[in-house]
């Protein structure tokens, strides 16, 4: 006979280990507010981002415990789960909204904050299931909750790590620091060293090996061997360790096979100089092989995973059934959720498509949704083997599917885009949120309750600095963003170019499929996420990816010297520090930007 | 050896149908001059030089018919044609429709403001160059020639004025109804639009080299999944067994919940920091054991036995990194709840854990 059923809400609030307080959501609330508002803003000023789980972990230490004096570790975690749940949508918008601006069209603010809203809402649910598969039994690293965790955990480590951590984020703030110091503060900073291949925020370690004597004529004119000054990388990469390593391989194959010999053997048009084949090669052949690969590769890795996904989803449904205390958010609710989404999504569809029949927008928005959850899940797949997630690659290929099906009408394709894009970035940040949450035993069910009840204020906010901002840009430089204003929106511009190419039938459609192949089969190999991350590393920054593999190969090196515990405990903690330490000036950096308006 | 051949093949698998991919999209083809194919409309992609190294024809010259007589009997046999031909044609409106605007359109009779305070861009620059408009001046006061040669747009200047210029519908615009009517009213007639892209599978000179590519990953595969089957079989019967070679895991299983159950019995007479040391003992001893052996269990048993077995698993790890935390923050009873909750799913992996 089974125990009687208890009601999952009962779970949710108890009083004797503070973990939901009223304290944790304000605070979570409003530091999302602000991270994401001062994101949103850079971001279409400089084009990058940042996630704010490890920012809001810090203060959360200082305002929960310092100032309120009775924050816990668990009601720091839902704290700071609030806050990246509110602050992470600005990734999925900055990408895709301001596409529209720049190609002059303007669509209903409402309808836009809607269907963003109904993708964030689908993302949170759609990837909930897939909890226990990714992290109770794969345990993907998902380094940046990892790093959020290592925070979290500093009380209860002793000083010797307490000190290890600081050192680490101390370390990352003083070098990310004069990465941007002349730019934003007027300090010199590397590039005005005036050393011959150090730049802004880059190291032309290539320059330097082409200028050796000897070794220069080996050295082939379009390799680039660039590293990133970038704390960040080399931390996600220790915390990733070996598997991360295969990251790398993309990354070489795209630099120093493809772009070489397509550059020799003349595959470019004339006129691509040697500076210039690696850019040319990026946009016209490793990227879409890339993205085909991480999509072949992601589909088959799915394919394999569906045993795995359907017995984490039965033993869901058998916690419901034990009587025991729930884990996760019942998949009824999920359903309710999912269902009310979709209808919202129909709606804006319904609402922007021009002459379309209700069966069009019901196609939209199930294509849109049924994309959300197979995307979603790579995303998080991707954040949790490499700390890198694809919102590029993936928010191309959603405008095109979607331009296929509105016949080529831009403004419902970026609105399914967006919507998608803020659902994806949502997958990923709950997945690192819930990592963050098993490592210091906070609950699943109540995170992800939080998570489901605040994750609508990220787009809204969002949504209206990007308007804000536009009819600020409309009265002062008579366009709202782009060329000829100080807010270029370069990822959208990029996605613009993207739209272009699509429109114009130039979309390299076979590179994709060839990719596809590829990547499929190699996910058959047995090696997890293989082609996946082959794939995902063919597009990404080499600059960020030479640190990232460093980072892995200093782990590989330290777990053989010290053994694998003792990288653990002493190694993870440094990373981390490493990986908020950057985090936490590129906000100050942000809001100095804001500031200065 | 069998796995080591299977990775070589992967590489060379991946690393020869990557580059035979990247050839479809070359930006020439090659085409045979003895054959007798209209090639008017074709452009040289290179310069086509004779044996000792003279010019016959420059790159980008239009292959007439007097051209490809003067490369035949100068003995080329092949040469390579611009892929596409033309990045644009022109087009009259009606068929224009559905296509992309490669080049700008000025509006004759249009104007369009632009505002005071706009940063000058080198597009800004040649539009009002393309006006007529002489200089421009800057918000600092400067005045900005647009005769100049080198105009530095890195400082970002913005125009003290508001100036006007023709209205332009600008590259790039996809011309839908709407858009065509617009350039109708102003009187336009034929525009420049970007040519689709064409994929013809003869262009595709590594096509061979691409099946053979995936042939050779295909290989690749089926002898890594071999290699991984004979490592599973070599370690259930004594083999090399990976992360937990020193302990069986049925062993370190039960070591680990005894333990538990130890520490829950005297879990009432610890206080907080006896906990956290004794939690924090579990958690990194033969908890972390077992978590490190996962890839053997589920190589050996199946993704089915892998999920049964680290689910419940866990799931008290979780409750055990509860009771840590708890322990930190000084919740002392949630902490040794937090420990005998960690039992039930213990007893369940264990249960769990396939029998062999």
């Amino acid at each position: 006979m089974h125990p009687p059923r208890r009601s999952w809400t009962s779970g949710i609030f108890q009083r004797r280990y503070r973990e939901i307080t009223p304290e944790a959501i304000g605070f979570g609330i409003l530091i999302g507010v602000v991270m994401n508002a001062a994101i949103t803003y850079s971001g279409l000023k400089i084009g990058f981002t940042i996630g704010g789980s490890a920012i809001a972990a810090v203060l959360g230490w200082g305002v929960l415990r310092g100032i309120l004096r009775k924050g816990s570790i668990v009601e720091n975690n839902v704290a700071q789960t609030v806050a990246s749940s509110v602050n992470t949508s600005n990734s999925g918008v900055i990408f895709t909204v301001p596409v529209l601006f720049l190609l002059g069209v303007r669509i209903d603010f409402w309808w836009l904050t809607a269907a963003c809203t109904a993708g964030a809402i689908l993302g949170v649910a759609f990837i909930i299931p897939t909890r226990k598969q990714m992290i109770d039994c794969d345990r993907l690293r998902f380094p940046t909750g990892t790093a959020v965790a290592a925070v979290l955990r500093s009380p209860g480590e002793g000083v010797e790590k307490a000190l290890v951590l600081m050192g680490g984020i101390g370390l990352a703030m003083a070098v990310f620091f004069f990465t941007q110091s002349h730019a934003v503060l007027g300090i010199p900073g590397y590039a005005q060293l005036g050393i011959p291949g150090v730049g802004e925020d880059v190291l032309d370690v290539g320059m330097w090996i082409a200028s050796l004597p000897g070794v220069g004529g080996l050295w082939h004119d379009s390799f680039q061997f660039t590293w990133a000054i970038a704390p960040f990388a080399l931390g996600a990469g220790f915390i990733t360790g070996r598997p991360g390593l295969v990251v790398l391989a993309g990354g070489l194959l795209a630099a120093y096979v493809i772009t070489p010999v397509a550059f020799d053997n003349q595959w470019m048009p004339a006129g691509v100089e040697a500076d210039g084949a690696a850019g040319w090669a990026l946009l016209n052949m490793n990227r879409p092989l890339g993205i085909g690969l991480l999509m072949g590769g992601a589909l088959v890795g799915l394919l394999f995973a569906i045993p795995a996904i359907g017995a984490a989803l039965k033993s869901m449904r058998g916690a419901g059934e034990s009587g025991r205390e729930r884990d996760e958010l019942p998949l009824g609710v999920l359903a309710v959720a999912v269902v009310g989404a979709f209808c919202v999504l129909f709606g804006a569809a319904h609402a922007t498509v021009s002459g379309g029949s209700l069966g069009q927008a019901a196609l939209i928005a199930a294509v849109g949704t049924a994309w959300m959850w197979f995307a979603g899940i790579v995303i998080a797949q991707c954040a949790g083997m490499t700390d890198w997630s694809p919102i590029s690659g993936m928010a191309l290929l959603t405008v095109m599917v979607c331009l296929l099906l509105t016949d080529n009408q831009v403004v419902p394709a970026v609105l399914i885009g967006a919507a998608v894009c803020v659902a994806i970035t949502e997958c990923a940040d709950m997945m690192q949120d819930l990592k963050t949450g098993h490592m210091v035993g906070g609950s699943p069910l109540r995170q992800q309750f939080m998570e489901l009840c605040v994750v609508w204020i990220g787009p809204v906010v969002c949504l209206a600095t990007v308007y804000l901002l536009a009819e600020r840009n409309l009265g002062e430089y008579g366009v709202a963003f782009g060329p000829g204003t100080d807010s270029p929106a370069p990822q959208a511009a990029a996605l613009q170019g993207a739209i272009d190419t699509i429109r114009s039938d130039n979309a390299p459609t076979g590179l994709y499929a060839m990719g596809g192949v590829l990547g499929g089969l190699m996910s058959f190999s047995g090696i997890p996420g293989l082609g996946v991350l082959v794939g995902l590393s063919m597009y990404l920054p080499l600059r960020y990816l030479l640190p990232y593999g460093l980072g892995c190969a200093v782990q590989m090196l330290l777990s053989r010297l010290k053994g694998a515990n003792w990288t653990e405990r002493w190694g993870t903690p440094f990373a981390a520090g490493l990986l908020v330490g950057e985090g936490l000036l590129g906000i100050v950096f942000a809001a100095i930007q804001v500031l200065r308006g | 050896m069998i796995g080591k051949l299977g990775n070589l093949l992967l590489v060379i698998g991946t690393v020869v149908g990557a580059l035979a991919a990247a050839d479809s999209v070359k930006a020439y083809r090659r085409i045979d001059l003895s054959a007798d194919a209209d090639l008017s409309g074709e452009f040289l992609f290179r310069d086509v030089l004779a044996d000792d190294e003279t010019l016959l024809v420059p790159a980008n010259e239009a292959l007439s018919t007097e051209r490809v007589a003067a490369l035949r009997a100068a003995g080329v046999k092949s040469v390579r044609v611009r892929r596409p031909a033309r990045p644009f044609e022109p087009a009259a409106l009606p068929e224009a429709r559905g296509r992309v605007l490669h080049s700008p359109v000025t509006l004759a009779g249009r104007t369009e403001r632009i505002r005071a305070g706009r940063i000058l861009t080198p597009d800004l620059a040649e539009r009002a160059r393309a006006a007529g408009v002489a200089s421009l001046t800057a918000r600092e006061g400067e005045a900005i020639d647009l005769a100049a040669e080198a105009i530095d747009f890195s400082r970002k200047a913005r125009l003290a004025e508001e100036i006007e210029l023709p209205e332009q519908v600008p590259a790039g615009t996809y011309l839908d109804e709407v858009r065509l009517n617009e350039l109708a009213a102003a009187g336009i007639e034929r525009v420049e639009v970007k040519v689709p892209g064409t994929w013809n599978l003869a262009d595709w000179t590594q096509r061979w080299s691409f099946l053979g590519a995936v042939l050779a990953t295909l290989a690749g595969v089926a002898l890594l999944r071999r290699a991984s089957r004979a490592d599973v079989q070599a370690t259930s019967t004594g083999g090399p067994a990976g992360a937990v070679a020193s302990e069986n895991p049925h062993t370190t299983l039960e070591r680990l919940l005894t333990q538990t159950e130890t520490l829950a019995e005297r879990v009432a007479s610890l206080d907080a920091a006896a906990l956290h040391e004794a939690v924090d003992d579990l958690l990194s001893g033969p908890l972390y054991t077992l978590i490190e052996g996962r890839e053997a269990l589920r190589a050996r048993h199946g993704v089915r036995a892998a999920v049964a077995f680290m689910a419940p698993l866990a799931g008290a790890e979780r409750q055990l990194n509860r009771a840590w935390s708890a322990a930190v923050d000084g919740a002392v009873e949630e902490s040794r709840d937090c420990v005998t909750r960690a039992l039930a799913p213990l007893r369940e992996a264990r249960d769990a854990y396939p029998a062999s």
